[in-house]
């Protein structure tokens, strides 16, 4: 028998070179076909100008995408299930992911994330925490885990209309097409200045929440519980509010909404670590990242003429499970 | 010989047509109170027929980015959608439909018994000849019509002589989400008289299909054309062609830019886009040609 | 050594006065029985006493300083709280359990030191659930649950135990043990305030009882003096019997009174 403590520096570990496998692959694979020897003497011999472009300015930034959005949505799945104590809680379902989306969407079609560049991802940022307020607001704290789905459903849909209104909006009619990436996000022909765009606000929301492990692993046995240990309700309100916002937001401004990965990873990962919410998060976190660049290989493997969105794949995994789970709850009940 | 039959037959389809016209509507040959519903129709009309004889025409054709013809357009009524009752309240006399035209209004309007003409898209210029012969008979403007295909036709074959026996380079066609052009569209006939191989035509795409950035760059083109469509109005379709890799090959790859109210039409505004490519990728061969180049801009 | 002393204490939750000028204090070494139909105040006094609700006025001391002096942190080493709801979310294994009563003693990012270890070994071993220790919390009976849920409320080594209902629910042999468990934790020197619904349990094992009616305390004292039958009938509405078992009392609810033709509390509800 592993100590516990081993046990997660073990799987911290596995995770994390896992990671760097999916990251290598992701780096490997491009809708051409370029073999390691030829990316790699390319990158190396200043001839080879398009392999390096192709290297430095597609896939990098792609592969790097992968991985912080995915870990975003890990780590803030984890985070609501645990703080919300709720199986079903996830930036998807209670409408983060729309909301972020709404808000990127007024700031881009508006013309402000033209004008200042950081305007996009904070209009993410903003749109998330808008969204998660009022949903945490009509369901309350310890609301019931319909009251959460609806009013997340709500919600979405809201933020859903408000999106395709924008678009209608746009003097360019090609403007209504861009609804297929909003609403199932691609890391397709993203840059480097995405992530630059992103990661200032990303970070500080995952210290945020990464903050919360250990009253969230209080929080196991309730609130009042938590409260009695020692740790402000308020607070951990707080930060997990904001820093959902801040790590969910400025993802889905450059990536478009990329849904259930925030709720399938902390339940791959939950019997890992013996249903410890604190020590789901790091985990999670991970684990999102390695699922989301393997949804994107898969993604750019399989040529159908036109790339494959990302969220399609996603979805394809996540509203399943998310099926099984209500199928699960539902006889757990009777 | 097939083409000139089908030409003919297309022709033939037309006089009766308008003898059906005649027949109905009672009015002399020359058609009235025309109505054009798709912004490439009617730039073509509103330059073989007089002004007074058009009622209306698409509200996007008032806008200089879409046509050429847009100061005519402003002084006309313009239809926003293409709804059968908004055509038929102005009792229109003749009626020229797009390929993308709404299915129901077509045939709403038939059922109505309002003549109608619906172009398609060309897939080569005897295409391009033929939409413009057939508009030309519909309006009984048949002598501008064959003179506006015959400057084409004089023009096309003055560049195609300058490009005899020469190399020719390689270039695409890149607009909004990396969309492009492969073979039997307009972009490729417009590029093989303008002496660029299409890449897309090769990789084996017909009419529109999608490359990534990274096969665009990894397929050594001499050029990419862009599209200035609606440049400054955000939207995602821009984030390809604005990715920062573009500015890196500027020195190495041709980077240049259509306007969208020529290369969208089914007129001489095509022949401009094939001397503007022309000129654009052989400098040396068409120096003396006068049409400005459309650079496009790296600077962000 | 007084640990509790709660004076004058006027609590609201949604406007309604819950606790009306409330005095009530415990000594090291004792434990209180909180009594009291339901409705009265007594989960919201434990609440007070632990911070977590805001004071109207009055004070709350613990250990002769003012509650609002200490820190969280320090507050929660000082007191323990068990709470009615024994929901455990997730499948967390017993050990895990027990092991989050260290919590308060953990800086953030730490790991559990060896003394953690022990200390979570020693309180397993007290309230025999070592057994136990890779079992799942929530596949466990009610009254493994409840030790397991003890032995958390223990490892953070408090002076004060606060536990609301901790016998709710189980069997008479695990109400005994859970009450005995309490009782060496008194004579070990910490202070115990236990919310009871039994009667005779809160009669055998608590030194003192307080006893709450709509935000009042009623009586105060020594079990005899407090389940007297004028104050079963103000506070419960009932009417007891009482047995005489090795010097203590046994109290066992006998009839409501709202059916008798004395009038029973419903009706006669003091101005």
């Amino acid at each position: 028998m592993i100590p516990p403590n081993k046990r997660y520096l073990y799987l911290i570990s596995a995770m994390t070179l896992l990671l760097g496998v999916c990251f290598v692959v992701s780096l490997l694979v491009g809708s051409v076909m370029l073999t390691p020897q030829r990316l790699l003497s390319g990158l190396f011999h200043e001839v080879d100008m398009m392999v390096q472009l192709v290297f430095w300015e597609i896939r990098l930034p792609r592969a790097l995408l992968g991985v912080c959005v995915g870990f975003s949505l890990g780590l803030t799945g984890a985070v609501m299930q645990g703080y919300m104590r709720n199986p079903l809680a996830d930036p998807g379902v209670l409408g983060i992911t729309s909301g972020a989306a709404m808000g990127a969407v007024i700031t881009f079609y508006t013309g402000l994330a033209n004008a200042f560049e950081l305007a996009l991802p904070l209009g993410g940022v903003l749109g998330g925490l808008l969204i998660l307020c009022m949903v945490v607001m009509m369901a309350g704290r310890s609301a019931s885990v319909q009251t959460l789905i609806l009013a997340g459903i709500a919600f979405s849909t809201l933020a859903g209309a408000i999106i395709s209104l924008v678009l209608n909006f746009s003097p360019n009619p090609h403007a209504v097409l861009d609804i297929v990436f909003w609403l199932l996000g691609s890391l397709k022909d993203r840059s480097i200045n995405n992530l630059y765009l992103a990661l200032p606000l990303m970070v500080p929301g995952w210290a945020m929440l990464l903050y919360c492990s250990r009253a969230l692993r209080a929080l196991t046995l309730g609130e009042d519980t938590a409260a009695s240990m020692g740790f402000s309700m308020k607070q951990v309100r707080y930060l997990v509010i904001v820093g959902s916002a801040l790590a969910v937001g400025p993802a889905i401004a450059v990536t478009g909404s990329i849904g259930f990965v925030g709720l399938v990873v902390p339940h791959l990962i939950r019997p890992l670590v013996a249903g410890d919410p604190g020590r789901l998060l790091w985990l999670s976190g991970l684990a999102g990242a390695v699922l989301l660049s393997v949804s994107d290989i898969v993604v750019r493997l399989i040529s159908l003429g036109q790339e494959l969105k990302l969220g399609v794949i996603t979805s394809l995994i996540g509203a399943p499970f998310f099926f099984f789970l209500l199928f699960k709850m539902r006889r757990e009940v009777v | 010989m097939l083409l000139q039959v089908s030409a003919f037959l297309i022709k033939l389809q037309f006089l009766i047509l308008c003898v059906l016209c005649c027949c109905i509507c009672s009015v002399s040959a020359k058609p009235l109170r025309i109505i054009s519903m798709d912004p490439a129709t009617d730039t073509l009309v509103l330059q073989l027929a007089d002004l007074d004889r058009i009622v209306a025409v698409r509200e996007r054709t008032q806008d200089p980015e879409v046509s050429l013809q847009w100061e005519k357009a402003l002084q006309l009524i313009t239809l926003r959608n293409e709804m059968a009752e908004e055509v038929y309240r102005l009792q229109p006399d003749l009626v020229f439909f797009g390929p993308w035209s709404n299915r129901a209004t077509r045939n709403l309007l038939k059922r109505l018994q309002v003549p109608a003409l619906r172009l398609q898209t060309p897939k080569n210029w005897e295409d391009v000849y033929a939409n413009i012969a057939d508009v030309g008979n519909a309006l009984g403007e048949e002598e501008r019509a064959a003179k506006m295909s015959a400057s084409m036709r004089r023009r096309l074959s003055a560049i195609e002589k300058r490009l005899r026996g020469q190399p020719l380079k390689r270039g695409l066609f890149y607009i909004g989400r990396g969309h492009t052009y492969g073979k039997n569209s307009k972009a490729h006939f417009v590029m093989e008289s303008a002496g660029v191989v299409n890449i897309a035509a090769e990789k084996g795409i017909v009419g529109l299909g999608m490359m990534s950035i990274e096969e665009v760059l990894m397929s050594a083109p001499d050029m990419i054309i862009f599209s200035d469509y609606k440049k400054d109005v955000p939207t995602l379709s821009r984030n390809v062609l604005d990715h920062p890799v573009f500015p890196h090959i500027a020195n190495r790859v041709i980077l240049t830019e259509v306007p969208s109210n020529k290369i969208n039409m089914t007129d001489a505004s095509l022949v401009d886009c094939v001397e503007l490519l022309a000129k654009t990728l052989y400098p040396h061969l068409f120096q003396d040609f006068p049409t400005a180049m459309n650079n496009y801009d790296t600077s962000e | 050594m007084q640990t509790i002393t709660v004076s004058n204490l006027n609590v609201y939750r949604r406007q309604r006065h819950i606790l009306k000028c409330v005095n009530v204090s415990a000594h090291e070494g004792e434990v209180v029985g909180l009594i009291g139909a339901n409705g009265s105040g007594k989960s919201t006094l434990l609440k007070a006493i632990l911070g977590l609700l805001p004071v109207e006025s009055g004070k709350v001391e613990i250990m002769g300083k003012h509650q609002d002096t200490y820190q969280r942190s320090e507050l929660a080493k000082a007191i323990a709280y068990m709470d009615q709801d024994n929901e455990c979310n997730w499948p967390l294994q017993v050990r895990s359990v027990v092991e989050l009563g260290r919590m308060p003693h953990q800086a953030p990012f730490t790991s559990l030191t060896d003394e953690d270890h022990d200390i979570v070994n020693t309180v397993m071993k007290t309230v025999c659930v070592e057994a136990l220790a890779e079992r799942t919390l929530n596949l466990l009976s009610g009254g493994e649950k409840h030790r397991v849920l003890l032995a958390r409320a223990l490892a953070s080594q408090p002076a004060i135990l606060l536990a609301d209902e901790p016998v709710a629910g189980l069997d008479p042999y695990h109400q005994l043990h859970l009450m005995e468990l309490f009782r060496d934790q008194a004579q070990a020197g910490k202070t115990i305030i236990v919310i009871l619904h039994d009667l005779t349990l809160v009669s055998r094992y608590c030194d003192r009882l307080v006893l709450l009616s709509e935000g009042n305390v009623l009586a105060n004292g020594e079990p005899k003096e407090v389940l007297d039958t004028d104050n079963l009938r103000e506070a419960y509405g009932i009417h007891a019997q009482y047995f005489e078992n090795e010097g203590k009392q046994a109290v066992i609810p006998w009839s409501c009174h709202a059916h008798s033709t004395d009038n029973g509390w419903k009706f006669s509800r003091l101005p």
